[in-house]
């Protein structure tokens, strides 16, 4: 059919219905072209190693006994002398710590790699290079644009920060009888968790892209605040004492929310420091959204037609 | 035939201001259907229109209207409307088939249809064939095709197009009007922008001067010329006796310059194109020299574009 032909059946026919989820089409597009970098396949390759480490690890803690009592007796807190003393409270606890350790601590490394080596050219790029202009002249929303940009980030950090956590808990309940129930509901809370981080961190990551409209830069401004909080809330929490610096930190407001949904308790020995429980989780939740409103805002702002 | 509209686009008073230089002031034009050459020097406010017109900025003050539509307000207009920005705007890393393919998409084109109008766009302007090469990695050439296929997948009713043979050797810009005319003769309305006249000309059936975010003058070409009755211009004249034609010539006040070429060429410069063209016969006739051949390069488009800027 000839393009003038086409004209005139579009003016005769109804208005064309926009593009179905038109955030969708761009992440799936995109999504792959960035999937295609060696290094960032490595990294979530990479970023299944600790489930599979710490699945082998309960897998053989099952087939000893005494592994198991031993596992149970250090998340207790009282003296456990068979299998039977073992309460539905005693593995939650257990799933509960090993979650943490896991979810808000190891695969949150991974989060913070991958999120600029994800994200940090998706709206610089396209404000470099004036693309942006492309995907605005077709029936698009900039909101669109910049809800795709984030799910291509979003999706992945999904994939990497519950994936890992899930495949953990499956075979710990698949192989440790009785401990199914009482862990049931982590399944949700640790994709919940992992939802809360992918959002943020690719609200603020598509954010410091328009911001920067420089990839280096954006990588390098998003390990600067990240590391420079992190850096200076742990220095202020440990000089005045004061739980509530932790607020400073990026990470630590992610900590904080992930130890008050697992309803965290201290260990007797622990292997990773835990966030402090003087303070609710609400004062996080604020600090990430306001973050995250940011970033959304910012890169929103770069998308609509500028005021002269 | 292509549908008859009144104008395509109508701009009211259009200004756009970036701090306190202003990038266009007052721009009044309406386009009407066919193909329109918004030409103007680097600088002029050509990019600045056509993104006013896109709704990718808002103009500071006055409004435009494309196909009826307020671009910064009715967003159903990018369903008939496809563009092509100056910058070498593609996305980095996918081939030129998922470019098209991707707008195609987020123009709304049903998934059934999207690989056959993806391939309809790059056949017509002869990118099928290496489609599935990056496009970003091209030449720029082979870019900007891929930016037109991709402004023309959806079957846009206009397209505008900035700048779209910067870059491009001689052949690649007599590709791109040509298809440009294809399109025209299909019924979609260009608007396109250039700094280079002769291509303008060539195929513009309506010209938009543009000089320092103003509309010096808009109309055809010749209506354009006829505006500008009386100007100083150059005539080049081919006879046997040139020295003698410039004798008779010396005393006419107007005549500003009188340059020879060779045995039988003799430049007139006047600052009167009026008065030179008419008392030229009689010159020629008391002088009796046999004329051969006269030529008017300064009536090339180059010239009249020189004139309206200053």
């Amino acid at each position: 059919m000839a393009i003038h032909e086409r004209v005139y059946q579009r003016m005769s026919a109804p208005p064309q219905a926009p593009a179905s989820r038109p955030w969708a089409i761009i992440a799936r597009v995109v999504g792959r072209h960035v999937m295609r970098s060696w290094k960032t396949r490595l990294v979530m390759f990479a970023s299944l190693a600790p489930g599979l480490m710490f699945g082998l690890g309960i897998y053989f803690a099952t087939r000893n006994e005494e592994s198991l009592l031993s596992m149970a007796r250090q998340f207790a807190l009282t003296n456990i002398v068979s299998l039977e003393d073992v309460t539905a409270e005693v593995w939650r606890r257990v799933a509960a710590n090993v979650l943490y350790v896991l979810e808000g601590h190891v695969q949150l490394w991974f989060g913070l790699i991958l999120t600029p080596m994800l994200g940090a050219t998706l709206i610089a790029e396209d404000l470099r290079t004036q693309a942006h202009e492309v995907y605005m002249a077709r029936p698009l929303r900039p909101r669109d644009y910049v809800l795709g940009k984030m799910a291509v980030i979003g999706t992945r950090l999904l994939f990497i920060l519950a994936g890992p956590p899930l495949l953990v808990l499956a075979i710990g309940n698949a192989l440790i009888p009785s401990s199914f129930l009482p862990c049931l509901h982590f399944y949700p809370l640790t994709v919940v968790f992992a939802g809360i981080v992918a959002v943020s961190n690719a609200a603020v990551m598509v954010g410091v892209s328009a911001l920067t409209r420089s990839a280096r830069y954006a990588t390098a401004i998003w390990f600067l605040v990240y590391f420079v909080t992190w850096v200076v809330s742990a220095i202020l929490t440990e000089t005045t004492s004061n739980r509530w610096f932790e607020l400073v930190s990026w990470r630590s407001n992610q900590q904080i929310i992930l130890s008050e949904m697992l309803a965290l308790e201290p260990l007797h020995e622990t292997i990773v420091s835990m966030p402090s429980t003087t303070h609710t989780v609400w004062p996080s939740v604020l600090v990430l959204s306001l973050a995250s409103w940011w970033g959304w805002r910012m890169a929103l702002g770069r998308m609509k037609p500028r005021h002269g | 035939m292509a549908e008859t509209l009144p104008s395509i686009i109508v701009c009211e008073r259009v200004a756009r201001w970036y701090g306190n230089v202003p990038a266009l002031t007052e721009v009044t034009m309406q386009v009407p259907n066919g193909i329109t050459g918004l030409l103007g020097p680097n600088g002029a406010g050509k990019s600045t229109l056509l993104r006013i017109l896109t709704g990718q900025i808002r103009p500071s003050s006055g409004s435009a209207r494309v196909l009826g539509k307020d671009p910064l307000t009715d967003s159903t207009l990018f369903d008939h409307l496809g563009f092509c920005s100056e910058d070498d705007a593609l996305f980095e890393g996918l081939s030129a088939r998922t470019v098209v393919r991707l707008l195609a998409r987020l123009s709304g084109i049903a998934e059934s249809e999207v690989k056959e109008r993806a391939d309809d766009a790059l056949a017509r302007v002869g990118m099928l064939a290496v489609a599935d090469r990056e496009a970003s990695k091209g030449s720029k050439g082979m870019r900007q095709r891929v930016r037109i296929a991709a402004a023309l997948v959806h079957a846009p009713r206009l397209i505008l197009l900035d700048e779209p043979m910067t870059g491009l050797d001689p052949v690649g810009r007599r590709d791109i009007l040509a298809l440009l005319e294809n399109l025209a003769a299909d019924g979609v309305h260009v608007l396109f922008s250039s700094h280079i006249l002769h291509e303008v000309a060539s195929v513009a059936t309506h010209i938009v001067v543009l000089n320092r975010g103003m509309v010096l003058a808009e109309g055809a070409l010749s209506a354009i010329r006829a505006e500008l009755a009386d100007y100083a211009f150059t005539l080049c004249v081919r006879c046997d006796d040139p020295r003698r034609l410039a004798s008779h010539l010396l005393s006419a006040g107007y005549v500003t310059g009188l340059r020879f070429e060779g045995d039988d060429l003799l430049h007139i410069s006047s600052a009167s194109s009026l008065r030179l063209i008419e008392s030229l016969p009689a010159a020629v006739l008391e002088s009796g020299v046999a004329v051969n051949e006269m030529q008017a390069p300064g009536e090339a488009v180059e010239a009249v574009f020189q004139r309206l800027i200053g």
